[in-house]
């Protein structure tokens, strides 16, 4: 038998060969980019002329603007019930779907994950068709419960006829991460902890949450940090309104690059998106105590 | 494994037979939105001018309406190939202020001077569409339109009303006939007496832009517009007006549907104010009939000006970037020279005469293939009012918008939000 | 009748009842869309809603390929094919390979550089797609299926997957396999790929889709209409004036068919088996 002899460092060195084609290419196609988009944070520039540096200014302007406070209200609101609703009804239905009881699994799990699919221009049309006051949800709310709510057109409902939609689009993404992880939890676990006695709710508590501990934080970041940076929703839908509830962060950073022309401060805001990005994330990666730095 | 790189490398010669085989022709290219009806109608210009010109290919970007000025931006901001754009008279401001289009080139039409080239348009196309900047000529027209008010004759009659008489005539009468006109159901409107599109900043501001115009302000420029700042009775007064569709009288409620072109044609409401001589085509897509429908001047105000609908077009521009702008004149030329199969959709191009010395637009066509063009169209052109020509304009229609959203979603009050334009567009152009 | 299995009766109805709501909640504006898209233009928005057409307009589909001179369908999806598989095979290799460099070995400043790759999904692509054009045209590659694939292919995504998955992968395959005296890369291939068959294929999933249904980076990169991908042909359908809705719904029908073909397909690995035994004790 031939003995390793090689120094461990240089065994786990390895590692930066293996990263290497991904930091290339994300330095070059992403990364540079990315601080491209920052530098213009300090200039004013509508993309037609040169920019005109301008120094923190942009960054004066937003803490006090009023449409930037509302987007990360906004945004908080959005992202938070959204995620909360898709990863417990994902992992509900990634169990569900391998419960004995059910039989037609593979064709319940495709229902599911045909909303993620689609185009977002038709999910688009065919939800907000039937948000309006004489469309489908509303009848549907009246004949139930007698009482439907303005969905489109008020500032109150509207953030919620948004959730309900990304979530029932998203939903399908999550629930294959989980089905994937609890794939990969081994069936010798849980048979041992029947012979121990343990029942559903047993298994479940002490078995497959913990072995699912990086599936939760993969799951759950993603979803936090796509949460944030879609938008393409409310822009079809309800186009950032009515009177900007719907306006999430990135809606906002869109807006006023391409339809406001001001590149300089849309590269602000996108600052401070990316920044509460990264503090969450550092937060949660802490928090699953997955893979945290210099793990 | 193995086996998986060769698939790679078939995949990858696959590829590289797309993108080897580069013609060693001319290729220009040219931005142009899409409307489904007139694609056709330039597909067969483009055709026709690759005929002619063997050595040309014209490769047509067409683009979702909304994207286009964002994309034509960003191609021009990278430097990317963009020999020619279309842009409307609301857009063109931003992007002539930057320096991004050539002058027309009188050459390219076989003209000597920029004046011939010019008598090819009915007068004063050019600037009404947006297409002149400080003296100089930019663009070529492509679409003269001017929004009138249409309304649903039938709706009137079965509301009791004379559709050759009771058409309103002031902004008071125009609520008494929608109330009229509106129907609702169980609580719910299932008509709108008027309405416009719910989401959109650019259809509500035109509206705004008309009755402040009506009421003696200047808002086809920057000038003018900033000294309306300095009228709050009068800004107050129009966004009052306009916003008691919503708050008020209630004839139009934003929650039935959100465009006001296809809610017109589904009978979803009875009146709608941003209509131009296209709409005729449209209508034939949808439910209602073109027999229960007629076109009428704007509402005025009793005491204001007699200022009609508000006018807007398209321009064609040769973008500074462009490898050849004579060739691109020449191809935009071809592109602008088809009046009469346009006419026949309803779309009115105001081209005199063609550049081969043919006439152009064919005016007993106009009469034939627009109902009310005489009676309706051709008067209120005359006196309409001109979209604001700014280079920050899109900056503006935002700012009005959310004047007009603060009170129709979020219940503020009329002189609270007229406060808020105020600072608002004094900000802008400090 | 024991009561135990009656109370298992109950169980299982209700958990039917429950997933059949669910279920038709789910499917059902896709039914609508499909449904929507064999109407007349005019009854689409109509009131009172209709669910079924009251007149049927089977020329939808037909129009799609007829009616518009600019849509040019088989070679949109042509495109699309080409541009996902592409997209895809690149992002797994970059996925994996990151992912399992990050996963497996301590080496200093995994931590610092992982948190950099991750960082690239917390800028919103909006933000950078003004600098990336600018990029992507200094490198002449504008107008390219390059152009279009490369950035298509990087998703931090992809990288955090793996590397939580590889995570989960016990380190005994891979220490016997050193013990034996093969190489790294050897490991990586022979031990830990086919291990990690479940992960690749729910990314290959998720990137196929993303990349599929993109629109807003083929619409700046790619001016040449020969080019165009599936998204950017559905947009010819949204006319300034006039949306022809019928026709825009029977396009969007039929460009998620490949995605749903592409999902069956893949979704047998996934409906093996979870371990979960479910009420039975």
């Amino acid at each position: 038998m031939r003995k390793a002899s090689y120094s461990v460092t240089r065994l786990q060195n390895h590692g930066y060969l293996f990263i290497l084609p991904t930091l290339v290419f994300f330095t070059i196609f992403l990364i540079y980019p990315m601080l491209s988009a920052f530098r213009y944070s300090l200039v004013e520039w509508n993309a037609l002329t040169p920019p005109k540096a301008i120094g923190l200014k942009n960054f004066i302007v937003m803490v006090k603007d009023p449409r930037v406070i509302n987007s990360i209200v906004r945004t908080l609101h959005f992202s938070g019930i959204s995620v909360a609703a898709i990863n417990v009804m994902a992992f509900v239905f990634a169990l569900m779907f391998g419960s004995r009881l059910i039989r037609h699994k593979n064709f319940l799990q495709s229902l599911v994950f045909l909303p993620v699919i689609l185009s977002i221009v038709a999910v688009g049309v065919v939800w907000e068709f039937m948000y309006q006051s004489t469309g489908l949800i509303p009848i549907l709310l009246r004949k139930i419960i007698g009482v439907s709510p303005i969905w489109l057109t008020t500032t109150s409902a509207a953030p919620y006829a948004i959730i309900i939609t990304y979530v029932w689009k998203s939903v399908g993404y999550y629930m294959v991460i989980y089905i994937a992880g609890l794939m990969d939890v081994p069936t010798s676990f849980y048979e041992a902890a029947r012979m121990d006695g343990a029942g559903f709710w047993g298994q479940l508590y002490y078995i497959t949450i913990p072995n699912l501990r990086n599936t939760f934080a993969l799951a759950v970041i993603s979803c936090i940090i796509f949460t944030f940076g879609q938008f393409s929703i409310q822009y079809v839908i309800t186009k950032g309104g009515p009177a900007r509830s719907t306006e999430i962060l990135s809606l906002l950073i869109f807006r006023e690059a391409f339809e406001l022309s001001k590149f300089g401060y849309s590269a602000a805001i996108s600052v401070l998106f990316f920044l509460m990005l990264l503090v969450f994330s550092i937060f949660q990666l802490r928090l699953f105590r997955s893979g945290t730095l210099g793990e | 494994m193995s086996r998986r790189i060769l698939l790679l490398v078939v995949v990858l010669a696959l590829v590289a037979t797309f993108v080897v085989g580069a013609a060693p022709k001319k290729v220009i290219y040219h931005y142009h939105w899409t409307e489904t009806i007139y694609d056709v109608i330039n597909a067969n210009a483009v055709k026709m001018f690759m005929l002619k010109n063997p050595d040309v290919e014209v490769k047509m970007v067409l683009l979702p309406d909304g994207d286009r000025p964002n994309i034509i931006r960003t191609v021009l901001a990278a430097n990317g190939s963009i020999d020619s754009f279309a842009l409307n008279n609301g857009e063109s401001a931003e992007f002539l202020g930057a320096g991004q289009m050539v002058p027309i080139i009188p050459a390219a039409f076989g003209k000597k001077t920029i004046d011939d080239v010019v008598k090819m348009w009915t007068p004063g196309a050019i600037e009404t569409c947006g297409g002149t900047w400080e003296g100089q000529y930019y663009g070529i027209p492509f679409e003269l339109s001017d929004y009138v008010a249409w309304i649903n004759i039938a709706d009137m009659r079965e509301a009791g009303l004379n559709p050759a008489k009771d058409k309103p005539k002031t902004w008071d009468q125009f609520v008494e006939v929608a109330k009229k006109l509106m129907k609702v159901q169980g609580g719910t409107t299932v008509r709108n007496g008027f309405m416009c599109n719910s989401k959109e900043a650019v259809f509500n501001f035109l509206v705004l832009l008309n009755m402040m115009e009506q009421l003696g302000a200047d808002w086809g420029n920057e000038k003018g517009l900033i000294a309306s700042m300095d009228q709050p009775d009068v800004l107050a007064r129009a966004l009052k007006t306009y916003t008691d569709f919503v708050t008020d009288s209630k004839i139009w409620d934003p929650a039935l549907s959100d465009n006001d072109r296809s809610g017109f044609g589904t009978n979803k409401s009875g009146i709608f104010l941003t209509g131009g001589t296209w709409y005729w085509g449209v209508l034939d897509t949808y439910s209602v009939k073109r027999k229960d429908v007629e076109p009428f001047p704007y509402p005025r105000f009793p005491d204001g000006k007699d200022i009609g609908g508000v006018g807007y077009g398209y321009c064609l521009y040769v973008s500074k970037l462009a490898k050849d702008p004579t060739l691109s004149f020449r191809f935009l030329d071809a592109l602008a020279s088809q009046p009469n199969e346009f006419i026949k959709q309803g779309y009115h191009q105001p081209r005199v005469t063609l550049s081969n010395g043919k006439p152009g637009l064919d005016p007993t066509l106009a009469k034939k293939y627009i109902p009310y063009y005489d009676q309706v169209f051709k008067g209120e052109l005359a006196k309409t009012a001109v979209w604001l020509s700014s280079t920050k304009g899109n900056q503006v229609r935002d700012i009005v918008w959310q004047a007009i959203s603060r009170v129709i979603y979020e219940g503020a009050s009329v002189d609270d939000s007229v406060a808020q334009l105020q600072t608002d567009i004094k900000t802008l152009y400090q | 009748m024991s009561s135990y299995q009656s109370s298992q009766r109950v169980l299982r109805t209700l958990l039917y009842v429950v997933i059949g709501v669910l279920g038709f909640a789910f499917i059902f504006p896709f039914l609508w869309m499909i449904v929507s898209s064999f109407k007349l233009n005019r009854d689409v928005l109509a009131i009172p809603i209709r669910f079924f057409p009251p007149e049927w307009n089977w020329m939808s589909y037909v129009n799609v390929f007829t009616k518009f001179p600019d849509f040019n369908f088989p070679r949109f999806i042509l495109n699309s094919f080409i541009v996902t598989t592409l997209a895809v095979v690149f992002c797994l290799f970059l996925s994996a390979t990151a992912g399992y460099g990050f996963a497996k070995y301590k080496f200093k400043g995994n931590g610092v550089l992982f948190m950099i790759v991750l960082a690239t999904i917390m800028i919103s692509f909006e933000a950078i797609v003004v600098p990336l054009f600018i990029l992507v045209r200094r490198l002449g590659l504008q107008n390219t299926y390059w152009g279009l694939v490369i950035p298509e292919s990087l998703t931090a995504f992809g990288v955090f997957m793996m590397r939580q998955f590889f995570f989960s992968l016990p380190n005994d395959f891979i220490e016997s396999a050193r013990i034996d005296g093969a190489n790294e890369y050897a490991i990586f291939a022979r031990i830990a790929i086919p291990m990690a068959q479940t992960a690749l294929l729910a990314l290959v999933i998720f990137h196929a889709q993303w990349v599929w249904n993109l629109l807003l980076w083929p619409l700046i990169v790619m001016s040449n209409p020969d080019m165009r991908v599936l998204p950017q042909g559905i947009a010819l359908f949204k006319g300034g004036y006039n949306t022809p809705y019928p026709e825009q719904l029977a396009v969007s029908v039929i460009a998620c068919i490949p995605l749903l073909l592409l999902y069956i397909f893949l979704s047998k690995y996934f409906v093996q088996g979870i371990a979960m035994t479910g009420l039975k004790g």
